[in-house]
């Protein structure tokens, strides 16, 4: 993701996307592919954002909904979402986006970091031409 | 003597061949001028391994060069001398000649005949010629590193003058020394493994010179490489030990209780040393001053006998003294050098392999198999049969390959099992018991996942067997049993799966004081534990929180342990079971699946979802009909529950359980139930179809769905789509928390029976608009109503057509109350009316009995103190705080036949 060695211009490449009114990002590195919306295989009894199961080249991988998890309404949901495949630190998961947008590169020091305190599933934020891009924490997103 | 030696002479070779390669590289390395300290280092290990171990089987060429590069190298480590080329080619030339002793051992059992004179004196003069001042005076034969003592080791010299390269060791941090210091650490344990091993079977057997052999080897290379790292203690009781074990091997020393014991304190010190080392890199804390002197004192006791010699004029005259120590080894070798010649050297039948790349490979089979079931479900789909072919070779490599990767990642059994004689011993010496340990099926191979869910079980079960299995010796004599006790490990393949008993001749499990430990600890009544057979009380040992020794050991018996035992092996799959005969011993099996990552399952269909089930949770697969399940299902406080073969088992639909929706609720026309066991529970789900019987490649699941608790994982089927494992013991807690307290309590009142009075399955009817009544469930065939239509006059009495047979229909409340027989024909009702007749069967007999209406069923206890003959009443049950008669079919079978029913035969043509 480095395009520089030094800190104070370290560039980091940024994946952003849609989900309801907001533009999120990940870091590019995490991104393991996309594919077109394809059926999932519902699990019973599971929390609400992890809306099914896919298999993704012989692997089981679990796909978040985070319009589920925030409880955002159904209605505006575009007829073809997108998988976006992430890597996390123990292997994959699926998210589910309305649409994906560019990719944008930023500098590192422009990120503004959540305090730690209350970090959670948006690791920081950034503002690109673009406007405002929520980062979401791959490893999060499965502990949500 | 015999294959034993060869072998230990083949894992010499081993190694050997392997640490010259490094020692190749490691030269290179040197030569280049990077890294040299640890290169040096590395190499130095290499041929100070070898050195120690082939002075010991008497190769002397390839001892004295060993001897000779060592000097050059502990030069060069301690800094006496620069690395040169001319160092550098001597010491590779030392390596081609080594290479080529090797070779020659490996292919005649013997070293001679290749000069190594002119190199070894080369090596000497390099080390002479240019030794410069050195931090230690320096001595070409005799370094006063480590190497001294390592060469002479029954010098009797005392620890504290083995110098300390420990400074070394810190100037060399770094990934590499870690990486020696690991390989150290990992050889030594395994070392220590076997070295304990044979010092149990040294003490039975006391003589046998090849185990003192290879207990001497493992103490010295141990010794030798601690040597050159640093670890004092390390050396200084391994020195202690060596010299114990040189005058064994001489024979002036026999090996006794007193020895055996220090020889393992030795071994257990050495892994305490080495297990502190692995963790923080230091020797740590480990008290050594206690076993030093527990070896000298031994030492001291062999050399006065020795100084007093025996009989025997082979005794050396010094302890350590080289030369008879290496022609006792010869002799131990000489006799069979020729059986070497024909085995392939084992450096070219083996590898080490990473076990990750295993395990990568593992998987990457694993996905091999899904691509195969995915191709094979197009090509039964295809008319192609080209396609059949292609699949079909394809189906035979995969199994292969599938059979062939999974071998990799088993191992023999004996991995786990080597450190049980030594437990036994000890236990055993502790509590004053003789223990034998038999080991059959050492080399029964099973996964490395499945070897580590079991090692601490079985280390727990051992211990039981020994504490509390077997009596004390006076108790086995009392009792006319051998005084040694027996404690047998088996191993062996069955059906797909390992099993391991683990069998001790003990005292057995006595139910009785099972009995009375599970009251008095409060698990159980009084009643409840009465009613226990014998061995449901063995089985109680597995419940939470129980122990019955009598007196709780340091040993055992602390109440944490076979419920921890048995939920370990049910993690895995497996299956525990316990078979105890008071008197004559205990016997305890688990059969447990090979491997971890496929399992066999049942695939089965809830709601248009596929679910996979693991086949050892499946006791019974069953299919009833509507009438059939009607007929055996119960209401048990509105929780549904199903009786099958004795057993009442709480019933759950699958779709409740996982909480999906669905329109079907009742009973179906046809019926799917998996009778499923999870522990000691068993139930049963209703699922909408069984589909399947396959095995998955079962991956884990991501913590997301872990915490839903039903799911062990999820797996990708043949057509692609994804199937979740559903977790028994998740589904149980599940089901248990809906069902399970009531019919808990149902199971209870129908044990309680067997002791308070008969426990009676019933059906609760409505005899008229005040009276109800109950019939015993196992007299009724068939509950029916029955319009007006069916019903027939014949002979003056009423039949009904019913599922195609012509049956007697008596009015029931009539037949209690009037012995006139005309009294009891039932009023034949009006055409469009419907009565319920209850249709029972006595003798071959079936006779309909109408009555007002059919309620429930339930188990009640039958008090027979309220049986009436008059009333035809077997008893009286209570039924919502009243009682309600129990009728006697057989008894108003019996009285119809006189009057009836025979009448009725003969109008059909039967016999009575």
């Amino acid at each position: 993701m480095s395009a520089r060695p030094t800190a104070e211009t370290q560039r980091v490449h940024i994946a952003t996307f849609h989900i309801a009114d907001h533009l999120y990002g990940v870091p590019t590195h995490a991104v393991e592919q996309l594919i077109s919306a394809r059926p999932l295989a519902p699990v019973p009894l599971a929390p609400k954002q992890l809306v099914g199961l896919i298999n993704v080249r012989g692997r089981v991988v679990c796909s978040i909904c985070l319009r589920t998890y925030f409880g955002l309404s159904a209605e505006d949901v575009p007829e073809e979402q997108v998988f976006l495949i992430l890597r996390t630190g123990t292997g994959l998961v699926c998210l589910i986006v309305d649409k994906m947008s560019d990719v944008v590169t930023v500098e590192e020091r422009k990120i503004e970091r959540t305090p730690d305190e209350i970090k959670g599933l948006v690791s920081g934020t950034v503002s690109t031409n673009e406007g405002l891009v929520l980062l979401l924490d791959p490893q999060k997103v499965l502990g949500l | 003597m015999s294959s034993e030696f060869d072998e230990i002479i083949q894992e010499f070779l081993i190694e050997s061949f392997e640490s010259l390669e490094q020692m190749e590289n490691d030269l290179v390395t040197l030569e280049r001028g990077e890294d040299s300290e640890s290169a040096i280092a590395s190499i130095f290990r290499a041929i100070h391994t070898i050195k120690g171990t082939c002075g010991f089987f008497g190769f002397t060429n390839l001892e004295l060069l060993s001897q000779a590069s060592e000097d050059l190298l502990a030069l060069l480590r301690g800094g006496g001398l620069e690395v040169s080329k001319a160092t550098i080619d001597a010491l590779l030339q030392t390596h081609d000649v080594t290479r080529d002793l090797l070779e020659r051992i490996r292919d005649t059992g013997g070293d001679t005949g290749i000069e190594i004179g002119e190199l070894a004196a080369k090596l000497g003069a390099l080390a002479k010629g240019e030794a410069q001042p050195a931090p230690e005076p320096v001595e070409v034969h005799e370094p006063s590193t480590d190497a001294a003592s390592a060469r002479e080791p029954a010098t009797g010299s005392m620890p504290s003058k083995v110098p300390e390269p420990a400074v070394e060791t810190a100037t060399l941090m770094g990934d590499d020394l870690a990486e020696i210091v690991g390989e150290f650490l990992a050889e030594s344990f395994e070392a220590l493994d076997q070295m304990e091993q044979d010092l149990i079977k040294l003490e039975k057997h006391p003589d046998d010179a090849e185990t003192v052999a290879r207990i001497f080897r493992t103490v010295h290379s141990i010794k030798g490489n601690c040597g050159f790292l640093g670890f004092e203690k390390l050396i200084r009781i391994s020195h202690l030990g060596e010299n114990l074990l040189n005058l064994i091997r001489s024979g002036s020393a026999t090996v006794t209780r007193a020895e055996a014991d220090g020889l393992l304190a030795l071994a257990d010190a050495m892994r305490s040393i080495c297990k502190n080392i692995e963790s923080d890199g230091m020797e740590g804390s480990v008290e050594t001053t206690f076993l030093a002197q527990q070896l000298e004192a031994l030492i001291a006791t062999a050399s006065m006998e020795e100084a007093a010699p025996p009989g025997q004029g082979t005794a050396p005259a010094k302890p350590a003294s080289p030369s008879p120590k290496k022609k006792a080894a010869k002799k131990a070798v000489s006799p069979e050098p020729q059986s070497l010649v024909k085995r392939p050297s084992g450096s070219e039948t083996t590898v080490r392999v990473d076990v990750r790349v295993l395990g990568e490979l593992m998987n990457l089979a694993g996905e091999l198999v899904l691509v195969r079931n995915r191709l094979r479900q197009m090509a039964l789909d295809s008319r192609d049969s080209q396609w059949h072919d292609i699949t079909a070779s394809l189906d035979v490599v995969t199994t292969g390959i599938q059979a062939e990767v999974m071998k990799t990642r088993l191992q023999p059994i004996r991995t786990v099992w080597s450190k049980f004689p030594r437990i036994i011993r000890d236990l055993s010496s502790s509590l004053g018991k003789n223990i034998q340990c038999v080991v059959e099926g050492d080399d029964t191979e099973l996964d490395r996942a499945v070897m580590e869910a079991i090692k601490d079980p079985m280390t727990h079960i051992i211990r039981n067997c020994v504490d509390h299995g077997i009596e004390a010796p006076d108790v086995r004599r009392a009792a006319g049993k051998v005084v040694q006790g027996t404690v047998r490990l088996h191993a062996y393949h069955e059906a797909g799966g390992v099993v391991v008993e683990i069998t001790d001749d003990g005292g057995g499990i006595d139910p009785h004081k099972i009995r009375a430990s599970a009251v008095a600890k409060g698990i159980l009544t009084k009643a409840e534990a009465d009613r226990l057979s014998d061995q449901d009380a063995q089985h109680l040992i597995f419940h939470r929180g129980f122990s019955t020794a009598s007196a709780v050991t340091n040993v055992s018996g602390r109440g944490v342990g076979m419920d921890v035992v048995k939920s370990k092996i049910e993690k895995i799959g497996g299956i525990v079971d316990i078979h105890s005969e008071v008197g004559v011993g205990t016997k305890l099996r688990m059969c447990m699946p090979l491997t971890t990552a496929i399992i066999p399952v049942i695939t089965v269909d809830v709601a248009g979802q596929v679910f996979a089930i693991p086949h050892v949770n499946v006791v019974e697969m069953v299919r009833l009909g509507a009438e059939r399940m009607g007929s055996l299902l119960d209401k048990v406080e509105g929780a549904s529950a199903l009786r099958l073969r004795g057993r009442i088992m709480p019933l759950i639909r699958a779709s409740d359980v996982l909480g999906i929706e669905t329109e079907s609720d009742g009973i179906a026309q046809v019926n799917w139930l998996l009778v499923l066991q999870a522990g000691a529970e068993r139930f049963v789900i209703i699922v909408d179809a069984i589909i399947d019987s396959v095995e998955l490649v079962v991956q884990g699941v991501d913590e997301l769905f872990a915490d839903i608790g039903v799911y062990t994982g999820a797996a990708i089927l043949g057509d692609g789509s994804i199937a979740l494992v559903l977790d028994m013991a998740g589904l149980a807690a599940q089901v248990h928390l809906e069902t399970s307290r009531q019919i808990d309590d149902e199971q209870e009142s129908l044990n309680a029976a067997t002791v308070a009075g008969e426990l009676i399955k019933v059906l609760l009817c409505d005899l008229d608009a005040t009276e109800k009544v109950t019939f015993p469930l196992d007299t009724v065939m068939w509950l029916d109503r029955v319009s007006g239509s069916q019903f027939d006059h014949v002979g003056g009495q009423t039949v009904a057509r019913i599922r195609g047979e012509t049956i007697s229909v008596f009015d029931l409340a009539a037949m209690r109350v009037s012995t006139d027989v005309s009294d009891w024909v039932a009023k034949r009702p009006a055409q469009d009316a419907e009565e319920h007749v209850v249709v029972v069967g006595y003798d071959g007999r079936r006779v309909g009995l109408r009555v007002h209406a059919v309620l429930d069923t339930m188990t009640c206890v039958l008090d027979p103190a309220g049986a009436d003959s008059a009333r035809a009443s077997l008893g009286c049950v209570m039924v919502d705080e009243r009682f309600v008669d129990v009728v006697d079919i057989a008894q108003l079978i019996d009285r119809a036949k006189g009057g009836f029913i025979e009448q009725l035969d003969r109008s059909q043509g039967r016999r009575p």
